[in-house]
């Protein structure tokens, strides 16, 4: 169930997003892909999820040429930095939703899901914010919800996109720390974009350090920080790591 | 005592003066022909009114402008969210050109888009001869006036859509999607139409807070949205 990125290229309107990207992780694993803005990690993640497609190379995962699965059949859990809620419905309406939309034969049955919500509403440290709506909460509360929306449907991978990019420090740690958790307890092979150098090294097993679509280095945090193969990645450390 | 006044507030004179002038013109133009129609109507009371509503030519009057809406308001519905959303959710080539298709019948005069409409369909019209022979009007005729009406009013649904779809943006869509949702593209058409419907009502307050440039570029759906909290 490991997954293998090989050689992925994309180009919008010629200029290159990805230029030939390569990278392994294990099934379970907590990867973070880390770089400046237009750098091609949010690019990456979208070919990951399915709401982009590659020009060239493939993507393994779960014993499948992934790119082949549709983005609706491929259970990946995405996570948006806008969060991304459907306003029109209460939490747990949209928590419930990749369940409440699949085919009658798959359906699980409406107690079922109500208890399914329940759980994840406990997990994500919402319990009695059922009947709410999206813009009775704060940010930090959506992005919870948005996480618990994607669990729900069991997801095989979970991709976010800066999904703490619009939140405050403080309310940024600590989902930090509980999202952490949450992989630990779940082990869903979990990608996750951030520009913040910070975040990704606080969070993952295994760093991409990206810039202008190519993967500078990738390796453990600790691998990359003692020894930064690139100028770009040791430049990229260092500014970063006096904020 | 001195007049004190926000950085941003005009010059008192300059508000009056200026409120003064909007009420002329709003009565001039609007209110006076309004109290005319009234006046006129009701002068020799409401009984006399009644009857003339009565008169045959009155109430085909009536009919008619009442069916051209029947007709014209689904249509330009269905053809609104249908322009609207592929505008707001597609990038496709030739994009532009639709949008200024749009706009097209703001900036037309509604008399030049008549003549457009006699010369194709008049008697001397490009199909003036073969349309009087297969016996159909269309010129002064129903066809005519509801083909002038969708005409006048198509931008309507379009601009009121097309900044809340835009401001709405693709991520629900996409969200949607790998949640599992079929459909075309790979998104719930459920969804974006759903949201247009009720998006005027429970809009995300944070973000607008955020973005506040977002408020002028949904003008309409300021005013409902601020009414609601």
């Amino acid at each position: 169930m490991s997954l293998v990125v090989d050689s992925i290229v994309k180009k919008f309107e010629r200029f290159p997003a990805l230029n030939g990207v390569s990278l392994e992780a294990p099934q379970g694993a907590f990867l973070a892909l880390v770089g400046p803005s237009g750098s091609g990690k949010t690019t990456l993640l979208r070919i990951l999820g399915g709401l982009e497609f590659p020009d060239s190379g493939s993507v393994r995962f779960a014993d499948l040429n992934w790119l082949d699965v549709p983005a609706r059949d491929r259970r990946a859990g995405f996570v948006f930095q806008q969060y991304a809620l459907f306003k029109h419905m209460t939490v747990e309406k949209n928590i419930a939703f990749g369940l409440t939309v699949r085919t009658k034969k798959l359906r699980p049955p409406k107690e079922e899901i109500a208890r399914r919500v329940e759980e994840l509403l406990a997990l994500v440290q919402l319990e009695g914010y059922n009947k709410r709506y999206p813009s009775q909460l704060s940010g930090g509360q959506k992005q919870r919800v948005a996480l618990a929306r994607a669990l729900a449907i069991e997801p095989r991978m979970l991709l976010l996109d800066e999904p703490f990019g619009a939140l405050d420090a403080k309310v940024r740690k600590e989902l930090r720390g509980w999202l952490r958790s949450i992989h630990e307890r779940m082990g869903i092979t979990t990608v996750f974009v951030t520009h913040d150098q910070e975040e990704a090294f606080a969070l993952a097993d295994l760093v991409a350090v990206m810039n202008a679509g190519k993967i500078e280095q990738y390796g453990t945090p600790a691998d990359v920080r003692r020894a930064p193969k690139t100028p770009f990645v040791a430049d990229f450390l260092e500014i970063h790591a006096g904020i | 005592m001195r007049f004190r006044r926000y950085p941003t507030q005009d010059h008192p004179l300059t508000r009056i003066g200026l409120s003064l002038i909007a009420i002329g013109v709003v009565t001039l133009f609007l209110l006076l022909p309004l109290a005319t129609v009234f006046t006129e109507a009701l002068r020799q009371g409401f009984a006399m009114a009644w009857d003339a509503l009565k008169d045959p030519d009155a109430r085909a009057a009536v009919r008619l402008t009442l069916l051209t809406a029947a007709i014209a308001v689904p249509l330009n519905a269905i053809f609104g969210i249908a322009a609207s959303w592929a505008i707001a959710k597609f990038d496709f080539r030739g994009k532009q050109f639709l949008t200024t298709l749009i706009d097209l019948p703001f900036s037309i005069s509604p008399v030049v888009s008549g003549l457009i409409y006699v010369l194709i369909f008049g008697l001397q019209g490009w199909f003036g001869e073969s349309l009087r022979d297969a016996n159909i009007k269309i010129i002064f005729a129903l066809p005519g006036i509801v083909l002038a009406t969708i005409f006048v009013t198509f931008p309507f649904v379009a601009r009121e859509l097309i900044p809340l779809m835009e401001d709405q943006g693709r991520d629900e869509e996409e969200a949607a999607t790998s949640l599992g949702v079929a459909g075309n593209r790979d998104s719930d058409p459920q969804i974006p139409s759903r949201m247009a419907l009720r998006g005027r009502h429970r809009r995300d307050a944070p973000a607008l807070k955020a973005n506040p440039c977002l408020w002028s570029s949904t003008p309409s759906s300021k005013s409902s949205s601020a009414s609601r909290r």
